[in-house]
């Protein structure tokens, strides 16, 4: 009696392991070839794997310009952003992931990333900065530049070693520190002043900004403006970075 | 009448055989033999190691029919036998996982004979038998993790050859033999094949047949009683006795228990096979991926871990010198201690010596599987720097922070939880070092860090600094609902962080 009781238990395991063996979740899913990197999936997980260190997960809060900005990605010329992605920008951090290096991408690899990348951050399409990414110009005027600065940008950005930061919030921190500079290109200050980083609460040159005395002026920069600046910041490259006797804050 | 008929030409038939082998006396004497009454749930452990290898070599025959043991098509078999072969993936992972069992089971089987010690008079042979039936197993588990040929089973090969490389004089020659030339290609699988599917299993095979030989000659010993020490003089006789006396045949009374073991333990690796399914092929063999982290199969984790652990000097030595003594140790473990007491509770050392190594082997694993000396190759593009280590930097902070994976830091240190465990967490390393002692740290190196000195800047080393000095572990903060909101308050994050100190003092 028990052995037959058995028998039919057993039959059944057989039979149900028989019939169920294509939904067991042990199968291994079929392999499926990668998603191409212009879709969003695969925009996705290539820019988690190699992106997101530096540029924020989601394309924001990242040490690195956010690239979740459709005014950016709208407004910087398709060739330009391919040779940074493919080659990076010599003399600062923003390595190449083209070319001939071992792990390296091809071309067609990057156009379709950067077809991703507007795919998924390029919303609404269209919406171009009014000053150009790129240009500059080198007539423009440093002393414009320095005004400009202590009306549009000294109350966020005061210098003298960061001790005048104290008392302010919210505060960006000094941009005319000598080292920040000298880590930076012309392209990596224009872009900011242009674009702003909205997502650590800088404005970006068209949104409302803080003035000399903390209050709120709408007024947009006009390209002027940020040659200007751009002018002006790049001088402190050449400055000393020694502070003046006793001007450092205490720690 | 005539199934009569039938029934006197079978037996004929059978008489037949029997009269040209034996083969009705080795059956009866080996079903039948009497085996101590005491011998119960204890002694199960081998015959269902004996049932994982027939599960093994049943498996593996079919899978060999569809596997291409070169090197240009293995990984494509196995993606064949996955997908297109009907249940081949069951098959798979009921080889895999069988092959996982069988080392567990010959493991417990080894703890048991060793802390009943089963191993002492009369039965060395059975225990060296063992011991080597259990380097075979080892043998073919690791043959068996190169079949996969995937990234893996290629790392694993070049951790081997590195270490058969060291051994002196025929270094080299050991090299080329294993791996049939200078370096890793289709001659090493080819190798490894005949090993995993021939070589190991025949030799297997063959000292099974010695040790159930052995087995049945000297037979099953009793359940350990304290008290009742083995003598060479007196134990064969005292034993014959006994058996005779209250022994019970092997079959059913013995081979009952195995029976409902081995059946409950093949119906857990069904299920176990069924729900977790095939190991690997993982991803593809890539000499040129330098982030391939290797990790061998979960039975190899703890080698694995002792030697990474391994003060390097002492490394060559103990790799080469290690194993070999550890195993003679073991197989002359019978003549070490060929008498004396049996039961574990009058052998305080043996249970001691058990609980040392079960706790290192664990602890070892449990590291094999942190790996905790191995940097995060991808981390310093792949995990980003979270939003509140970014928050309320200064630019040339922030342009630390971008240093800071640039430069690959965090690749062997973690901020916030993430990242390498190399080196140490960097959450609150501000708390820790000054901004000199930063600077010192990252440009001179030292406590196993190497010097940055050259490879950064001196703006860069600023930028650096200026974002570690940022550091200070607020992000760590304990979060007690209503209890912290005042110390939680924006004040309480790092203001005008990221500026340094007077230059003036630098």
């Amino acid at each position: 009696m028990f052995s037959r009781t058995l028998s039919s238990i057993l039959a059944g395991v057989v039979a149900w392991i028989g019939v169920a063996c294509d939904r067991l979740p042990g199968k291994p899913a079929p392999r499926v070839d990668p998603p191409s990197l212009d879709t969003s999936v695969g925009f996705a997980g290539f820019y988690a794997s190699r992106c997101a260190g530096c540029h924020g997960a989601g394309g924001t809060h990242g040490p690195a310009r956010p690239l979740c900005d459709g005014e950016y990605l709208a407004s910087i010329p398709e060739d330009a952003l391919f040779q940074i992605v493919r080659n990076g920008i010599a003399g600062t951090r923003m390595p190449g992931f083209g070319g001939s290096t071992v792990t390296g991408v091809s071309d067609e690899h990057i156009r379709a990333f950067i077809i991703g990348m507007k795919r998924s951050w390029m919303n609404p399409p269209g919406l171009k900065s009014v000053v150009p990414w790129g240009g500059g110009s080198s007539d423009a005027s440093i002393e414009r530049g320095a005004t400009l600065f202590e009306s549009r940008c000294a109350f966020c950005h005061p210098s003298a070693g960061g001790q005048a930061l104290l008392a302010v919030s919210p505060q960006g921190g000094d941009v005319r520190d000598p080292f920040y500079v000298r880590l930076v290109s012309d392209q990596h200050l224009r872009t900011s002043i242009i674009f702003g980083r909205r997502d650590l609460g800088m404005p970006a040159a068209i949104d409302p900004y803080q003035g000399a005395g903390g209050e709120r002026v709408a007024e947009a920069l006009t390209t002027e403006d940020v040659d200007a600046l751009v002018a002006y910041l790049a001088t402190f490259r050449q400055a000393s970075t020694l502070s003046p006797p006793g001007n450092g804050p205490t720690r | 009448m005539g199934g009569t008929g039938w029934k006197h030409r079978a037996l004929r038939c059978v008489h037949w055989l029997d009269d040209r082998t034996g083969v009705l006396w080795v059956l009866r004497h080996s079903m039948f033999h009497r085996v101590p009454s005491s011998a119960k749930w204890w002694y199960v452990f081998g015959s269902a190691t004996m049932m994982f290898f027939m599960v093994q070599v049943a498996s593996g025959i079919v899978l060999a029919m569809f596997y291409a043991p070169s090197a240009a098509q293995a990984y494509e078999s196995l993606v064949y036998i996955n997908e297109r072969v009907p249940s081949g993936w069951m098959l798979r992972a009921i080889h895999g996982w069988s092959s996982n069992a069988m080392c567990l089971m010959m493991l417990v089987h080894l703890v048991q004979v060793f802390l009943h010690g089963t191993y002492k008079y009369p039965r060395e042979l059975t225990w060296i038998f063992g011991v080597c039936l259990g380097v075979l197993t080892l043998g073919l588990a690791f043959t068996g993790q190169i079949m996969r040929w995937d990234a893996d089973a290629y790392w694993g090969l070049g951790i081997g050859a590195a270490i058969v490389d060291r051994m002196p004089v025929f270094g080299d020659a050991l090299r080329g033999i294993m791996l049939g030339g200078t370096q890793i290609s289709g001659a090493t699988l080819s190798r490894f094949f005949s090993l995993h599917v021939f070589i190991l299993p025949g030799l297997t095979v063959a000292l099974l047949g010695l040790h159930l030989y052995s087995i049945l000659r000297k037979g099953i010993s009793e359940m350990p009683k304290a008290g009742e020490v083995v003598d060479p003089a007196t134990y064969a006789k005292g034993y014959e006795e006994r058996v005779r006396k209250t022994g019970v045949p092997f079959y059913p009374d013995a081979a009952r228990r195995d029976m409902v073991f081995c059946g409950a333990a093949l119906i857990v690796l069904v299920g176990i096979a069924a729900w977790y399914g095939p190991m690997g092929p993982g991803a593809l063999p890539d000499p040129t991926i330098i982030e391939a982290s290797p990790r061998p199969d979960g039975l190899f984790l703890w080698i694995f871990a002792a030697l990474a652990l391994l003060p390097p000097s002492s490394e060559t030595f103990l790799l080469l010198v290690g194993p070999p003594v550890a195993i003679a140790l073991v197989a002359l473990l019978p003549f070490i201690a060929p008498r004396g007491e049996r039961a574990p509770s009058r052998r305080p050392l043996s249970v001691l010596l058990v609980c040392v190594l079960a706790t290192g082997a664990g602890v070892l694993t449990w590291l094999g599987t942190l790996s905790p000396w191995s940097p995060v190759m991808d981390a310093w593009t792949s995990t980003p720097v979270a939003p509140e280590f970014v928050a309320n930097r200064s630019p040339l902070a922030l342009q630390g922070a971008l240093e800071f994976q640039f430069a690959q830091c965090r690749n062997c240190h973690a901020i916030g939880g993430r990242g390498g465990m190399r080196g140490p967490d960097l959450t609150d390393v501000a708390t820790r070092l000054s901004w000199d002692q930063l600077v010192r740290q990252i440009q001179q190196g030292g406590g196993n860090m190497p010097a940055y000195g050259k490879t950064l800047s001196s703006a860069e080393t600023q930028a650096l600094v200026a974002f570690l000095s940022t550091l200070d572990g607020n992000a760590l903060r304990a979060v007690i609902p209503g209890a912290m909101e005042a110390q939680s308050s924006p004040d309480a994050m790092p203001v005008a962080a990221g500026t340094r100190p007077s230059s003036g003092d630098r």
